[in-house]
């Protein structure tokens, strides 16, 4: 096996352009991951994500552009990269009527490991209790372990991690983040791809955030927000739709740059004290009750959403 | 064999035994339908029924001539009261009628033995038959009131209904062996994207079919295994033929059946389309192919196409081998005509294949 060479990035998107029929799925994006770097793909579904790590994985092909994984293209060096990459994907269901030990024995030959390393990623996983249990029989955290699992079978440099913690409940999404953490320590690269931006923040240290095939930002968390908030974000909550409604104009009339969700009305600020002021004084003279008012810093789902218009989960 | 195709075939194998209704239709089905056919065998209306009459010397057709029995100069008998449906008769030595018997070509044996006596051969538990001999005899006895007839019935092993079904049923259970469990293993794998999970490692694609290949052979071994012994226990069927040639006919129906699954599942991606798609296949085969009745009752334009059925191939050669102990020189044309047929299919379908 070819040695990893730390000099060449870990993995280099180039001018990548993906299209399915009419519809671009990625188009013309760049980026350079280097080794050791935790990277968040940042989007909403349809955002472009999954389409970047399908052509990671080697397993679709860009319709222009490269990508190169240490260095390599796919073309001649598919047992190599396969054997260096750990992928964890979307969903997968693995076969019911196996048990968690068997279904690691059977990617265990696939990827031609010993059979300790299946002890061991039983280990790491936290699924000892379970390791006799038919697939079947986990829980949506327990099924999302055993994928990582897998993923982990073969001791990859890199790892290709599409939404590991969608739909699970914020207990099993945290056992979820700690295991990664923990690879994260042993000097792995890993790509996350995730609608959460608080999986992102904890996880990663670099973010790309990305709409409709499109880059909209990239770099690591303090430097995205202090390059594009300024200030904070003030959040008002009103008792009514009505009521927020009306409080979205009068706002509206006063700082152009508010938005409205259901009973929250919500602005950017680079001076959010007086603007916060100046709409209670006005909120108060034209008798519209405001139940909750808060003065935050800037998130990435707030970012997200003064970008590209959207909300991140959405 | 190396490891992988190892852990691949044990991890199928464990996945089908923890299946109980899997189990019932590939292990109990053709029992059940083995029992239940050679108890009741039912009536399947047909055009043409085809019968034999034995060749006789000039001494006995004068005598025939006196007696007006309407076999001398006619080919064709119309059922009374089903004018659509007709016996057709064909003369044959006593040796060739047997066989064409035994291979479901023809359904009754009629020699008339002199100027006043007709004996039918048939298999009395053969309902179907019963009918036909009735037909016939009436016919017989319509303007001849002192003809004897006689029964001879045809029960020795080898030329029974349950003889015949045998062999049928095992070139069935290899066709939905591999159908349903090769084609509708590869759909549900892609719909569950654990191919999409597969193809990211290592893994060599032949490998991976080769594995579940390999899967379906040995458990449509076992099938006809458990088959054949409880047959040969119960009804005291048993093969005529060598082994190993009925081995080597039992591989090439599993490569041609194979090869077809692959093609069929290549683009499929949601287990309704399957579905379809394995009855759409299956259903004319199961119908045509003289798996439970002769296929000769079909006008001849439609026995032409169906010899080339893969089904019928399968089933007649078996027979062939099980029925008449036919050698690998009777069975080679089929065996290559199967092979070539799955390594076309398999070939076809290996390069349409969807991995995801």
């Amino acid at each position: 096996m070819t040695a990893l060479k730390p000099e060449i990035p870990m993995i280099e998107v180039c001018d990548v352009v993906k299209s399915y029929k009419d519809q671009i799925a990625v188009n013309k994006v760049n980026f350079v991951i280097n080794h050791g770097d935790y990277v968040a793909l940042l989007g909403p579904n349809g955002a472009g994500k999954t389409t970047i790590i399908e052509m990671i994985e080697g397993i679709i092909k860009p319709d222009s552009g490269e990508i190169k994984i240490d260095g390599l293209k796919w073309a001649g060096n598919e047992k190599y990269l396969k054997s260096i990459l750990g992928v964890s994907l979307q969903e997968t269901r693995f076969m019911d009527k196996l048990t968690v030990q068997e279904t690691l024995k059977l990617f265990s030959a696939l990827y031609n490991t010993s059979h300790d390393r299946v002890d061991d990623i039983i280990r790491q996983t936290g699924l000892g209790e379970k390791k006799n249990s038919y697939v079947d029989n986990l829980s949506g955290g327990q099924k999302q372990k055993l994928a990582i699992g897998i993923s982990l079978l073969n001791d990859p440099k890199i790892l290709l991690m599409d939404e590991p913690t969608t739909g699970l409940d914020p207990q099993a999404r945290r056992e979820i983040w700690d295991i990664l953490k923990a690879l994260k320590l042993q000097g792995r690269t890993m790509i996350l791809t995730t609608h959460y931006m608080e999986e992102a923040e904890y996880l990663c240290d670099k973010i790309i955030m990305m709409n409709s095939g499109n880059i909209l930002a990239e770099g690591n968390l303090r430097n995205l927000l202090n390059r594009h908030a300024e200030g904070g974000i003030i959040e008002i909550t009103a008792e009514t739709e009505p009521n927020a409604l009306a409080l979205y104009d009068l706002i509206n009339s006063i700082n152009g740059l508010c938005q409205i969700s259901e009973k929250k009305v919500y602005m950017k600020s680079a001076t959010p004290v007086p603007l916060l002021k100046k709409i209670l004084s006005l909120a108060e003279k034209n008798d519209i009750p405001v139940n909750n008012l808060q003065c935050r810093s800037m998130t990435l789902d707030d970012l997200f959403i003064l970008m590209a218009g959207r909300h991140l989960h959405e | 064999m190396n490891r992988t195709i190892k852990q691949l075939i044990v991890v199928q194998m464990k996945e089908y035994w923890r299946e109980p209704e899997v189990l019932f239709w590939t292990l109990g089905f053709p029992i059940m339908v083995a029992s239940v056919l050679s108890l009741l065998y039912s009536f399947k209306p047909a055009v043409n029924y085809k019968a034999a009459i034995i060749e006789y010397h000039a001494r006995t057709d004068s005598a025939i001539a006196k007696r007006n029995i309407p076999f001398t100069d006619t080919r064709e008998i119309v059922i009374p009261g089903k004018s659509s449906r007709k016996i057709s008769l064909e003369r044959m030595t006593m040796q060739n009628a047997e066989k064409a018997y035994q291979s479901g070509k023809i359904e009754i044996i009629i020699e008339i033995k002199d100027g006043s006596t007709v004996q039918y051969y048939f298999d009395p538990a053969n309902e179907r038959t019963e009918n036909l001999y009735l037909w016939i005899d009436h016919t017989v006895h319509e303007n001849n009131d002192g003809i004897v007839s006689k029964i001879a019935p045809l029960s020795q092993r080898g030329s029974r209904y349950i003889d015949y079904l045998i062999p049928g049923l095992i070139a069935l259970g290899i066709m939905n062996a591999t159908l349903w469990g090769i084609g509708w293993t590869l759909i549900e794998f892609r719909i569950k994207k654990f191919l999409r999970r597969m193809i990211v490692t290592p893994m060599k694609k032949l490998d991976f079919m080769l594995s579940i290949s390999l899967t379906r052979l040995l458990l449509s071994i076992i099938e006809a295994g458990i088959l054949i012994i409880f047959a040969h226990y119960v009804f005291g069927v048993s093969m005529q033929g060598n082994p190993l040639v009925f081995a080597f006919v039992f591989l090439s129906g599993h490569v041609a059946f194979s090869g077809m699954s692959i093609l069929m599942a290549s683009r499929a991606n949601n287990t309704r389309v399957a579905n379809g798609l394995i009855n759409i296949i299956t259903m004319p085969m199961f119908l045509l192919s003289g798996v439970f009745f002769n296929y000769h009752s079909f006008p001849d334009w439609m026995i032409t196409l169906i010899q080339y059925l893969p089904l019928t191939v399968l089933a007649d050669s078996l027979r062939n081998v099980f029925l008449f102990g036919g050698g690998m020189a009777n069975v080679i044309f089929p065996v290559s005509y199967l092979l070539t047929f799955g390594a076309v299919f398999y070939l076809l379908g290996l390069k349409m294949y969807r991995w995801y």
